[in-house]
Protein backbone atom coordinates (compact mmCIF):
# COMPACT_ATOMS: atom_id res chain seq x y z
CA UNK A 1 0.00 0.00 0.00
CA UNK A 2 1.32 3.20 -0.96
CA UNK A 3 2.02 4.67 2.52
CA UNK A 4 2.10 8.57 1.12
CA UNK A 5 -1.23 8.73 0.08
CA UNK A 6 -3.67 10.48 2.30
CA UNK A 7 -6.56 8.88 1.53
CA UNK A 8 -8.90 11.88 3.16
CA UNK A 9 -7.30 14.31 1.96
CA UNK A 10 -7.71 13.08 -1.57
CA UNK A 11 -11.36 12.26 -1.35
CA UNK A 12 -11.72 16.08 0.39
CA UNK A 13 -9.78 17.63 -2.81
CA UNK A 14 -12.06 15.42 -5.20
CA UNK A 15 -15.39 16.50 -3.87
CA UNK A 16 -14.09 20.11 -3.44
CA UNK A 17 -13.45 19.80 -7.64
CA UNK A 18 -16.89 18.41 -7.91
CA UNK A 19 -18.32 21.15 -6.45
CA UNK A 20 -16.18 23.83 -8.46
CA UNK A 21 -17.64 22.11 -11.28
CA UNK A 22 -21.35 22.21 -10.49
CA UNK A 23 -21.10 26.13 -10.48
CA UNK A 24 -21.41 26.89 -13.85
CA UNK A 25 -19.34 29.37 -16.29
CA UNK A 26 -15.52 27.89 -15.63
CA UNK A 27 -12.99 28.98 -17.97
CA UNK A 28 -12.57 25.82 -20.20
CA UNK A 29 -8.70 25.85 -19.70
CA UNK A 30 -9.21 25.63 -16.03
CA UNK A 31 -11.84 22.84 -16.29
CA UNK A 32 -9.33 20.47 -18.33
CA UNK A 33 -7.07 21.38 -15.83
CA UNK A 34 -9.08 20.10 -12.75
CA UNK A 35 -11.03 17.56 -14.74
CA UNK A 36 -7.27 15.80 -15.27
CA UNK A 37 -6.58 16.62 -11.69
CA UNK A 38 -9.66 14.42 -10.63
CA UNK A 39 -8.44 11.54 -13.01
CA UNK A 40 -5.21 11.40 -10.70
CA UNK A 41 -6.88 11.37 -7.79
CA UNK A 42 -9.51 8.77 -8.74
CA UNK A 43 -6.86 6.93 -9.89
CA UNK A 44 -4.77 7.24 -6.88
CA UNK A 45 -7.58 6.21 -4.46
CA UNK A 46 -8.85 3.19 -6.66
CA UNK A 47 -5.00 2.17 -6.03
CA UNK A 48 -5.33 3.15 -2.28
CA UNK A 49 -8.22 0.23 -1.72
CA UNK A 50 -7.19 -2.02 -3.69
CA UNK A 51 -3.64 -2.05 -2.21
CA UNK A 52 -6.38 -1.73 1.27
CA UNK A 53 -8.26 -5.18 0.03
CA UNK A 54 -4.52 -6.83 -0.78
CA UNK A 55 -3.25 -6.46 2.72
CA UNK A 56 -6.59 -7.38 4.45
CA UNK A 57 -6.36 -10.38 2.62
CA UNK A 58 -2.58 -11.19 3.77
CA UNK A 59 -3.58 -10.40 7.26
CA UNK A 60 -6.61 -12.54 7.62
CA UNK A 61 -4.77 -15.54 6.26
CA UNK A 62 -1.89 -14.76 8.64
CA UNK A 63 -4.24 -15.12 11.59
CA UNK A 64 -6.22 -17.83 10.39
CA UNK A 65 -2.75 -19.85 10.13
CA UNK A 66 -2.08 -18.92 13.57
CA UNK A 67 -5.40 -20.15 15.38
CA UNK B 1 13.75 -43.26 137.24
CA UNK B 2 15.69 -40.65 136.21
CA UNK B 3 14.06 -37.12 136.26
CA UNK B 4 12.20 -35.82 133.25
CA UNK B 5 14.08 -32.44 131.56
CA UNK B 6 12.49 -29.24 132.38
CA UNK B 7 12.25 -27.16 128.85
CA UNK B 8 11.93 -23.77 127.90
CA UNK B 9 9.32 -22.89 125.63
CA UNK B 10 11.68 -22.34 123.13
CA UNK B 11 13.12 -25.87 123.51
CA UNK B 12 9.87 -27.34 123.43
CA UNK B 13 8.86 -25.43 120.31
CA UNK B 14 12.21 -26.50 118.50
CA UNK B 15 11.36 -30.03 119.58
CA UNK B 16 8.05 -30.54 118.85
CA UNK B 17 9.00 -28.97 115.23
CA UNK B 18 11.53 -31.34 114.40
CA UNK B 19 9.57 -34.14 116.11
CA UNK B 20 6.40 -33.12 113.26
CA UNK B 21 9.08 -32.88 110.29
CA UNK B 22 10.20 -36.44 110.69
CA UNK B 23 7.22 -38.31 111.91
CA UNK B 24 4.31 -36.37 109.58
CA UNK B 25 6.43 -33.75 107.32
CA UNK B 26 2.71 -33.38 105.33
CA UNK B 27 -0.49 -34.07 105.83
CA UNK B 28 -4.04 -33.58 104.04
CA UNK B 29 -7.33 -32.67 106.45
CA UNK B 30 -10.15 -32.57 104.91
CA UNK B 31 -13.11 -30.84 107.26
CA UNK B 32 -15.35 -27.54 107.36
CA UNK B 33 -14.33 -24.25 106.13
CA UNK B 34 -14.46 -21.68 109.09
CA UNK B 35 -13.65 -18.38 110.28
CA UNK B 36 -12.33 -18.19 106.70
CA UNK B 37 -10.29 -14.75 106.65
CA UNK B 38 -8.00 -12.88 104.31
CA UNK B 39 -5.63 -10.11 105.48
CA UNK B 40 -4.15 -7.34 103.78
CA UNK B 41 -4.69 -9.51 100.80
CA UNK B 42 -2.12 -11.21 101.17
CA UNK B 43 -2.56 -13.63 104.41
CA UNK B 44 -5.12 -16.69 104.68
CA UNK B 45 -6.14 -18.04 107.83
CA UNK B 46 -8.72 -20.41 108.24
CA UNK B 47 -10.00 -23.00 110.48
CA UNK B 48 -11.15 -26.58 109.66
CA UNK B 49 -13.30 -28.47 111.35
CA UNK B 50 -15.79 -31.22 112.40
CA UNK B 51 -17.57 -32.35 114.89
CA UNK B 52 -15.12 -32.79 117.56
CA UNK B 53 -11.96 -30.94 116.63
CA UNK B 54 -10.58 -27.74 114.99
CA UNK B 55 -7.35 -27.17 113.54
CA UNK B 56 -5.80 -23.71 112.40
CA UNK B 57 -3.91 -23.13 109.05
CA UNK B 58 -2.16 -20.99 107.92
CA UNK B 59 -0.97 -19.82 103.79
CA UNK B 60 -0.56 -17.30 101.13
CA UNK B 61 -4.03 -16.41 99.44
CA UNK B 62 -1.83 -17.44 96.27
CA UNK B 63 -2.53 -21.22 97.47
CA UNK B 64 -6.26 -20.67 96.48
CA UNK B 65 -7.83 -22.50 93.58
CA UNK B 66 -10.51 -19.79 93.43
CA UNK B 67 -12.69 -18.11 95.80
CA UNK B 68 -14.28 -20.10 98.77
CA UNK B 69 -16.83 -19.92 101.50
CA UNK B 70 -17.37 -20.40 105.25
CA UNK B 71 -19.63 -23.91 105.85
CA UNK B 72 -17.69 -25.95 102.07
CA UNK B 73 -15.80 -28.71 102.75
CA UNK B 74 -12.07 -28.47 102.00
CA UNK B 75 -9.43 -30.55 101.52
CA UNK B 76 -5.58 -29.09 102.69
CA UNK B 77 -2.15 -30.62 101.93
CA UNK B 78 0.48 -28.82 104.32
CA UNK B 79 3.07 -29.23 107.25
CA UNK B 80 2.18 -29.30 110.54
CA UNK B 81 3.96 -26.58 112.48
CA UNK B 82 4.15 -25.18 115.99
CA UNK B 83 4.67 -21.15 116.36
CA UNK B 84 6.44 -20.04 118.95
CA UNK B 85 4.42 -17.22 119.45
CA UNK B 86 0.51 -17.99 117.26
CA UNK B 87 0.67 -21.37 119.13
CA UNK B 88 -0.18 -24.87 116.41
CA UNK B 89 -1.50 -24.61 112.59
CA UNK B 90 -0.98 -26.11 109.71
CA UNK B 91 1.33 -24.04 106.82
CA UNK B 92 -0.71 -24.74 103.75
CA UNK B 93 0.62 -25.74 100.75
CA UNK B 94 -2.80 -26.74 98.83
CA UNK B 95 -5.96 -26.25 99.34
CA UNK B 96 -8.96 -28.07 97.38
CA UNK B 97 -12.57 -28.14 97.86
CA UNK B 98 -13.68 -31.50 98.61
CA UNK B 99 -17.05 -33.05 98.31
CA UNK B 100 -19.21 -32.97 95.13
CA UNK B 101 -21.26 -30.13 97.28
CA UNK B 102 -18.56 -28.11 97.63
CA UNK B 103 -16.43 -28.68 94.51
CA UNK B 104 -20.08 -27.79 92.19
CA UNK B 105 -20.38 -24.49 94.77
CA UNK B 106 -17.01 -23.51 94.66
CA UNK B 107 -16.50 -23.41 90.51
CA UNK B 108 -19.88 -21.67 90.48
CA UNK B 109 -18.46 -18.85 92.37
CA UNK B 110 -15.48 -18.93 90.50
CA UNK B 111 -17.12 -18.96 86.80
CA UNK B 112 -19.30 -16.22 87.70
CA UNK B 113 -16.16 -14.34 89.39
CA UNK B 114 -14.05 -14.98 85.84
CA UNK B 115 -17.80 -14.11 83.67
CA UNK B 116 -18.07 -11.14 84.82
CA UNK B 117 -14.47 -10.36 84.55
CA UNK B 118 -15.23 -10.45 80.85
CA UNK B 119 -13.02 -13.61 80.69
CA UNK B 120 -15.51 -16.38 78.69
CA UNK B 121 -16.34 -13.10 76.50
CA UNK B 122 -16.87 -14.60 72.64
CA UNK B 123 -14.74 -11.22 71.21
CA UNK B 124 -11.76 -12.85 73.18
CA UNK B 125 -11.89 -15.77 71.04
CA UNK B 126 -8.93 -15.89 68.31
CA UNK B 127 -8.79 -17.40 65.77
CA UNK B 128 -6.79 -20.61 65.35
CA UNK B 129 -4.00 -21.02 62.85
CA UNK B 130 -5.27 -23.41 60.28
CA UNK B 131 -2.66 -26.03 60.04
CA UNK B 132 -0.66 -24.69 62.27
CA UNK B 133 3.38 -26.09 61.80
CA UNK B 134 4.42 -26.10 65.26
CA UNK B 135 2.33 -26.63 68.64
CA UNK B 136 3.02 -27.04 72.63
CA UNK B 137 1.54 -29.39 74.13
CA UNK B 138 0.41 -29.51 77.59
CA UNK B 139 -0.05 -33.14 78.94
CA UNK B 140 0.67 -36.02 80.43
CA UNK B 141 3.06 -38.30 78.67
CA UNK B 142 2.47 -41.35 80.51
CA UNK B 143 -1.50 -40.64 79.66
CA UNK B 144 -3.75 -42.34 77.14
CA UNK B 145 -5.11 -38.64 76.15
CA UNK B 146 -1.09 -38.03 74.74
CA UNK B 147 -1.02 -41.57 72.88
CA UNK B 148 -4.67 -40.74 71.35
CA UNK B 149 -3.58 -37.53 70.46
CA UNK B 150 -0.42 -38.18 68.55
CA UNK B 151 -1.67 -41.25 66.83
CA UNK B 152 -4.63 -39.14 65.39
CA UNK B 153 -2.32 -36.20 64.41
CA UNK B 154 0.15 -38.54 63.11
CA UNK B 155 -2.68 -40.33 60.74
CA UNK B 156 -3.84 -37.14 59.35
CA UNK B 157 -1.00 -34.47 59.29
CA UNK B 158 2.20 -35.84 60.02
CA UNK B 159 4.36 -32.79 58.92
CA UNK B 160 3.03 -31.07 62.58
CA UNK B 161 6.17 -30.33 64.94
CA UNK B 162 5.39 -30.90 68.70
CA UNK B 163 6.87 -29.44 71.69
CA UNK B 164 5.74 -31.53 74.55
CA UNK B 165 5.26 -30.05 77.96
CA UNK B 166 4.98 -32.79 80.22
CA UNK B 167 2.86 -32.01 83.48
CA UNK B 168 0.95 -33.86 85.97
CA UNK B 169 -2.92 -33.24 84.66
CA UNK B 170 -4.17 -34.29 88.69
CA UNK B 171 -2.62 -33.93 91.76
CA UNK B 172 -1.16 -31.51 94.09
CA UNK B 173 1.37 -30.25 91.69
CA UNK B 174 -0.64 -30.59 88.63
CA UNK B 175 -2.10 -26.67 89.14
CA UNK B 176 1.82 -25.38 89.23
CA UNK B 177 2.88 -27.77 86.77
CA UNK B 178 0.05 -26.71 83.88
CA UNK B 179 0.65 -22.45 84.70
CA UNK B 180 4.77 -23.17 84.33
CA UNK B 181 3.94 -24.90 80.90
CA UNK B 182 1.66 -22.06 80.22
CA UNK B 183 4.21 -19.54 80.68
CA UNK B 184 6.69 -21.40 79.08
CA UNK B 185 5.10 -21.60 75.80
CA UNK B 186 4.39 -18.44 75.58
CA UNK B 187 8.11 -17.42 76.46
CA UNK B 188 10.09 -20.34 74.36
CA UNK B 189 11.90 -18.78 71.68
CA UNK B 190 10.71 -21.15 69.02
CA UNK B 191 7.26 -19.81 69.40
CA UNK B 192 4.77 -22.35 68.59
CA UNK B 193 1.80 -21.10 66.69
CA UNK B 194 -0.75 -22.92 69.41
CA UNK B 195 -1.04 -24.48 72.81
CA UNK B 196 -3.02 -27.69 72.97
CA UNK B 197 -4.26 -28.60 76.75
CA UNK B 198 -5.33 -32.00 76.85
CA UNK B 199 -6.81 -34.52 79.33
CA UNK B 200 -8.32 -37.67 79.58
CA UNK B 201 -12.12 -37.86 81.60
CA UNK B 202 -12.37 -38.43 85.57
CA UNK B 203 -14.06 -37.06 88.34
CA UNK B 204 -14.70 -33.53 89.07
CA UNK B 205 -12.13 -34.11 91.97
CA UNK B 206 -9.28 -35.76 89.25
CA UNK B 207 -10.19 -32.83 86.95
CA UNK B 208 -9.76 -30.12 89.88
CA UNK B 209 -6.57 -28.09 88.39
CA UNK B 210 -8.59 -27.43 84.59
CA UNK B 211 -10.93 -25.75 87.27
CA UNK B 212 -8.37 -24.09 89.38
CA UNK B 213 -8.19 -19.91 88.80
CA UNK B 214 -4.41 -20.03 88.12
CA UNK B 215 -4.97 -22.32 85.38
CA UNK B 216 -7.65 -20.93 83.93
CA UNK B 217 -6.05 -17.21 84.18
CA UNK B 218 -2.75 -18.15 82.60
CA UNK B 219 -5.05 -19.23 79.51
CA UNK B 220 -6.74 -16.23 79.21
CA UNK B 221 -3.31 -14.41 79.42
CA UNK B 222 -1.67 -16.76 76.81
CA UNK B 223 -0.52 -14.61 73.86
CA UNK B 224 -0.54 -18.06 72.15
CA UNK B 225 -3.76 -19.18 71.06
CA UNK B 226 -5.24 -21.87 72.68
CA UNK B 227 -7.41 -25.57 72.13
CA UNK B 228 -8.03 -27.19 75.32
CA UNK B 229 -9.92 -31.01 75.53
CA UNK B 230 -10.51 -32.40 78.57
CA UNK B 231 -12.63 -35.83 78.22
CA UNK B 232 -15.86 -35.63 80.27
CA UNK B 233 -18.87 -35.74 80.34
CA UNK B 234 -20.15 -33.43 82.94
CA UNK B 235 -20.40 -29.59 82.39
CA UNK B 236 -17.70 -27.51 80.41
CA UNK B 237 -14.38 -27.22 82.89
CA UNK B 238 -13.63 -23.32 83.05
CA UNK B 239 -10.01 -23.66 81.55
CA UNK B 240 -12.03 -25.02 78.17
CA UNK B 241 -14.59 -21.62 78.98
CA UNK B 242 -11.70 -20.00 79.26
CA UNK B 243 -9.76 -21.53 75.85
CA UNK B 244 -10.25 -19.44 71.99
CA UNK B 245 -11.34 -23.20 71.01
CA UNK B 246 -12.65 -25.87 73.11
CA UNK B 247 -12.54 -29.59 71.64
CA UNK B 248 -14.64 -32.46 73.44
CA UNK B 249 -12.27 -35.29 73.60
CA UNK B 250 -8.32 -35.14 73.03
CA UNK B 251 -8.96 -37.40 69.78
CA UNK B 252 -11.25 -34.24 69.11
CA UNK B 253 -8.72 -32.05 69.29
CA UNK B 254 -6.57 -33.71 67.01
CA UNK B 255 -9.32 -33.80 64.40
CA UNK B 256 -10.20 -29.97 64.73
CA UNK B 257 -6.63 -28.56 64.22
CA UNK B 258 -5.22 -30.57 61.43
CA UNK B 259 -6.69 -31.61 58.23
CA UNK B 260 -6.99 -35.11 57.07
CA UNK B 261 -4.14 -35.22 54.52
CA UNK B 262 -6.14 -37.47 52.21
CA UNK B 263 -9.08 -35.14 52.58
CA UNK B 264 -6.55 -32.22 51.45
CA UNK B 265 -5.23 -34.07 48.54
CA UNK B 266 -8.52 -35.16 47.39
CA UNK B 267 -9.45 -30.92 47.63
CA UNK B 268 -6.68 -30.61 46.01
CA UNK B 269 -7.12 -32.18 42.81
CA UNK B 270 -10.77 -31.06 42.75
CA UNK B 271 -9.24 -27.39 42.81
CA UNK B 272 -6.94 -28.32 40.03
CA UNK B 273 -9.82 -29.65 38.35
CA UNK B 274 -11.66 -27.08 38.63
CA UNK B 275 -8.93 -24.42 37.76
CA UNK B 276 -8.28 -26.56 34.34
CA UNK B 277 -12.05 -26.55 33.48
CA UNK B 278 -12.32 -22.96 34.57
CA UNK B 279 -8.80 -22.05 32.20
CA UNK B 280 -10.27 -24.19 29.61
CA UNK B 281 -13.83 -22.09 29.77
CA UNK B 282 -11.98 -19.09 29.73
CA UNK B 283 -9.71 -20.12 26.49
CA UNK B 284 -13.27 -21.02 24.95
CA UNK B 285 -14.77 -18.21 25.37
CA UNK B 286 -11.73 -15.87 24.18
CA UNK B 287 -11.44 -18.03 20.88
CA UNK B 288 -14.97 -17.75 19.89
CA UNK B 289 -14.81 -13.75 20.73
CA UNK B 290 -11.67 -13.54 19.05
CA UNK B 291 -12.96 -15.38 15.80
CA UNK B 292 -16.47 -13.43 15.88
CA UNK B 293 -14.32 -10.38 15.91
CA UNK B 294 -12.17 -11.01 13.43
CA UNK B 295 -15.03 -12.04 11.07
CA UNK B 296 -16.62 -8.65 12.12
CA UNK B 297 -13.50 -7.05 11.82
CA UNK B 298 -12.80 -8.16 7.94
CA UNK B 299 -16.18 -8.12 6.79
CA UNK B 300 -16.60 -4.50 8.42
CA UNK B 301 -13.32 -4.07 6.48
CA UNK B 302 -14.37 -5.32 2.99
CA UNK B 303 -17.95 -3.37 3.41
CA UNK B 304 -15.78 -0.27 3.77
CA UNK B 305 -13.38 -0.43 0.82
CA UNK B 306 -16.39 -1.82 -1.20
CA UNK B 307 -18.41 1.12 -0.31
CA UNK B 308 -15.10 3.79 -0.62
CA UNK B 309 -15.10 1.53 -4.30
CA UNK B 310 -19.08 2.32 -5.15
CA UNK B 311 -17.85 6.01 -4.14
CA UNK B 312 -15.38 5.94 -6.42
CA UNK B 313 -17.62 5.30 -9.08
CA UNK B 314 -20.42 8.02 -8.30
CA UNK B 315 -17.45 10.21 -8.23
CA UNK B 316 -16.20 8.93 -11.62
CA UNK B 317 -19.93 9.10 -13.39
CA UNK B 318 -19.92 13.00 -11.78
CA UNK B 319 -16.98 14.07 -13.17
CA UNK B 320 -17.35 12.53 -16.62
CA UNK B 321 -20.30 14.76 -16.83
CA UNK B 322 -18.07 17.49 -16.68
CA UNK B 323 -15.24 15.96 -19.36
CA UNK B 324 -14.57 19.01 -21.09
CA UNK B 325 -13.50 16.58 -24.24
CA UNK B 326 -17.32 15.65 -24.59
CA UNK B 327 -17.92 18.51 -26.24
CA UNK B 328 -15.91 17.49 -29.07
CA UNK B 329 -17.43 14.29 -29.46
CA UNK B 330 -20.36 16.10 -30.22
CA UNK B 331 -18.91 17.69 -33.32
CA UNK B 332 -17.83 20.74 -31.64
CA UNK B 333 -14.03 22.26 -32.20
CA UNK B 334 -12.22 24.61 -29.50
CA UNK B 335 -9.82 27.63 -30.53
CA UNK B 336 -6.87 28.24 -28.48
CA UNK B 337 -5.19 31.21 -29.59
CA UNK B 338 -1.63 32.15 -27.88
CA UNK B 339 -2.61 29.68 -25.00
CA UNK B 340 -5.78 30.44 -24.34
CA UNK B 341 -9.37 29.72 -25.52
CA UNK B 342 -11.29 31.70 -27.25
CA UNK B 343 -14.53 31.78 -27.12
CA UNK B 344 -15.17 34.61 -29.46
CA UNK B 345 -14.46 35.52 -33.22
CA UNK B 346 -14.46 39.45 -32.56
CA UNK B 347 -11.72 37.94 -29.50
CA UNK B 348 -9.03 37.02 -32.70
CA UNK B 349 -6.54 38.81 -34.21
CA UNK B 350 -5.41 39.00 -37.95
CA UNK B 351 -2.56 37.24 -39.14
CA UNK B 352 -1.91 35.02 -36.20
CA UNK B 353 -1.89 31.49 -35.66
CA UNK B 354 -5.02 29.63 -33.64
CA UNK B 355 -4.84 26.31 -32.33
CA UNK B 356 -7.99 24.02 -33.36
CA UNK B 357 -8.85 20.71 -30.98
CA UNK B 358 -11.22 18.20 -32.45
CA UNK B 359 -12.24 14.90 -31.26
CA UNK B 360 -9.36 12.89 -32.48
CA UNK B 361 -6.63 15.62 -32.28
CA UNK B 362 -6.34 19.22 -33.98
CA UNK B 363 -4.38 21.68 -36.04
CA UNK B 364 -3.24 24.75 -36.69
CA UNK B 365 -4.10 27.19 -38.79
CA UNK B 366 -3.16 31.16 -39.48
CA UNK B 367 -6.52 33.72 -39.40
CA UNK B 368 -6.42 35.26 -42.91
CA UNK B 369 -9.23 37.26 -42.43
CA UNK B 370 -12.11 37.95 -39.57
CA UNK B 371 -15.95 38.35 -40.23
CA UNK B 372 -18.38 38.39 -37.40
CA UNK B 373 -20.40 36.07 -39.30
CA UNK B 374 -17.70 33.90 -41.40
CA UNK B 375 -14.15 33.09 -40.44
CA UNK B 376 -11.69 32.52 -43.40
CA UNK B 377 -8.74 30.36 -42.05
CA UNK B 378 -5.95 28.26 -43.77
CA UNK B 379 -5.57 25.11 -42.29
CA UNK B 380 -2.24 23.51 -41.42
CA UNK B 381 -3.39 19.52 -39.76
CA UNK B 382 -1.34 18.24 -37.05
CA UNK B 383 -2.27 15.26 -34.74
Amino acid sequence: MNQDVDYPKLKQELETIISWFEDSNHNLDESFEKYQRTQEIISLMERYLEDSQKKLQVISKKVDSQD
Amino acid sequence: MASEPVLTPTDFVAITNQVLEVSMPHVFIEGELTNYKVSKNKWLYLDLKDDQAKVSCFGSIYILPGPLEEGMKVKVGGRPYLHPQYGFSINIQTIQPSGEGSIKKAFEMLKEKLKNEGLFDEDRKRSLPFPPKNISLITSKESAAYADFIKIVENRWPYLQINLYDVQVQGEDAVNQIVKAVTAANNSPSMSDLIVMIRGGGSLDDLSAFNDERVTRSIAASRLPTLVAIGHEVDLLLAEMVADLRASTPSHAAEVMVPSRGSELEGLVKTKHYINQLINNSFIEESSYLSLAKKTLVSGMNEKISSALNLIKNYKKIIEAYNPNEILRRGYSIVRQKGGVVGLAAKLDKNTNVQINMQDGGFEATIESINLNKIKIRKEFHK
